[in-house]
């Protein structure tokens, strides 16, 4: 079963900060309200960036490194079952690279 | 106003007097800039200048002005600003003057602050616009209508929170492309976490004031918080070459230097690898045409794009907070493939 997640129309088209306390729609509420959820129950999940006005590195970094840091999953698992769209690639990279980088 | 330029010319001659000369000079100088009513009330005049990046002289009499004010707040004086000199006003000077305005008003013991309305129509519609005459108890009597005052936007909040911007954001994407303008907003939600996590202290928040215009060619923005300083949080866990270096004592070209760190590494007060990355995302989207300036204490950080040129150093007025201006020059063409500007 494949899961879509489209950030600006699901969660926020502004996005911003590291931490629930930081504001309404941070990277940990993202990722604990919407990301987590649809990992656990779907075999595939894309997360579709465009639309969004900005995100900033915190946001990034605690959704998507924070799926390894803090929800302890596995950089393998994401590789199977996680895809980025965007039409700015420089996005997907980066999360990847957050990816790499927690899972050191 | 020639009053004020003479005190900070003057200011500048005491530093050749002995202590004791120096202190009654410095006395006398102060006499002259402010009226004195009475011992429990005082009219301290603005500078024409309401400017920090800048010239020398402009913003020494800037700092001078806050500073009395400064000092009459916390004596308990009831303070009236005449703000009718008031002409020049820039994003800077505006966003520190902002500050400072609801600071005197949360931390006002005796007495009150007052205003006089400025002399000039442009200071004054700025001033309204931006809400603070209404702070002072001035009421609004402008219509809004000076291009110079509605083709800046200001936005201010104590939370990570882009939403007020939004309008903005479309507006910025409409001439920016939506590569350049992801990339100005990504800086700027880092700048509103920085200032969330590390500003004000243990993750306590405080306030922080956003100014930003466009033109044709050139976006501006200016950030502003009345936080710990970059200095001051990078402090909290200091280094080793900190100590070599005498940093961990207060020390004005150090704060540069700590600044220079900041934007030109990871270094965060978290000391966590997956942290700090909002300053060097930001000096990164500067390169290659673009200005980027950082006033935090006692230092400052300047970096300028088109003469590929760092410099760092001491400021000669130390500054509550950190206020960050920032140009970004406008590319000729929309969504360019090349993302070596992230």
């Amino acid at each position: 079963m494949k899961k879509i997640i489209n950030i600006s129309e699901q969660f926020s088209r502004s996005p911003a900060g590291r931490y629930i306390k930081d504001g309404p729609y941070s990277g940990e509420a993202f990722r604990s309200k919407l990301l987590v959820p649809a990992l656990n129950e779907a075999d595939e999940v894309e997360v579709q960036l465009d639309g969004a006005l900005g995100f900033g590195s915190s946001f990034l970094e605690e959704a998507f490194g924070g799926l390894v840091r803090v929800e302890h999953v596995s950089k393998h698992t994401l590789e199977k079952k996680l895809k980025i769209s965007s039409r700015l690639k420089i996005y997907e990279k980066k999360i990847w690279k957050y990816i790499s980088d927690a899972s050191v | 106003m020639w009053l004020l330029r003479a005190a900070a010319k003057a200011s500048r001659a005491t530093r050749k007097l002995t202590s004791k000369q120096r202190s009654e000079r410095l006395k006398s100088e102060k006499k002259l800039r402010l009226s004195r009513s009475d011992t429990k009330s005082i009219l301290i005049r603005s500078p024409e200048h309401f400017r920090y990046y800048g010239g020398r002289s402009v913003r020494s009499d800037f700092a001078v002005f806050i500073y009395d004010i400064n000092e009459a707040v916390r004596s308990g004086k009831s303070v009236c600003i005449d703000l009718s000199s008031a002409k020049h006003l820039y994003p800077c000077g505006v966003l520190i003057f902002m500050g400072q305005v609801d600071h005197w008003l949360e931390n006002q013991k005796i007495g009150k602050i007052s205003a006089k309305y400025p002399g000039s129509d442009l200071a004054e519609q700025m001033l309204q616009s931006v809400g603070v005459l209404e702070k002072l108890g001035l009421p609004p009597r402008k219509t809004i209508t000076h291009n110079d005052v509605t083709r800046w936007r200001h936005f201010t909040g104590m939370n990570v929170d882009a939403t007020s911007m939004e309008s903005f954001m479309i507006e910025l994407r409409e001439l920016l492309g939506e590569q350049a303008q992801m990339g100005l907003a990504d800086c700027i939600n880092e700048a509103m976490s920085n200032v969330k996590h590390h500003a004000y202290g243990r993750d306590l928040g405080g306030k922080w004031w956003i100014f930003a215009t466009l033109s044709e060619d050139k976006v501006f923005i200016s950030i502003h918080d009345r936080g710990q300083s970059i200095p001051k949080t990078l402090l909290d866990k200091p280094k080793l070459m900190d100590y070599l270096r005498g940093a961990v004592w207060w020390s004005g070209r150090a704060d540069g230097k700590l600044i220079d760190m900041a934007v030109n590494s990871n270094r965060s007060s978290t000391d966590l690898p997956w942290r700090g990355k909002g300053l060097p995302e930001m000096h990164e989207l500067t390169k290659p045409s673009g200005e980027l300036a950082i006033y935090s204490r006692g230092g400052f950080f300047r970096f300028s794009g088109a003469e590929s040129v760092c410099t760092s150093g001491r400021l000669s007025h130390p500054i509550t907070g950190t206020l960050i201006i920032w140009m970004v020059r406008i590319k000729g063409t929309h969504d360019e493939e090349d993302n070596q500007h992230f």
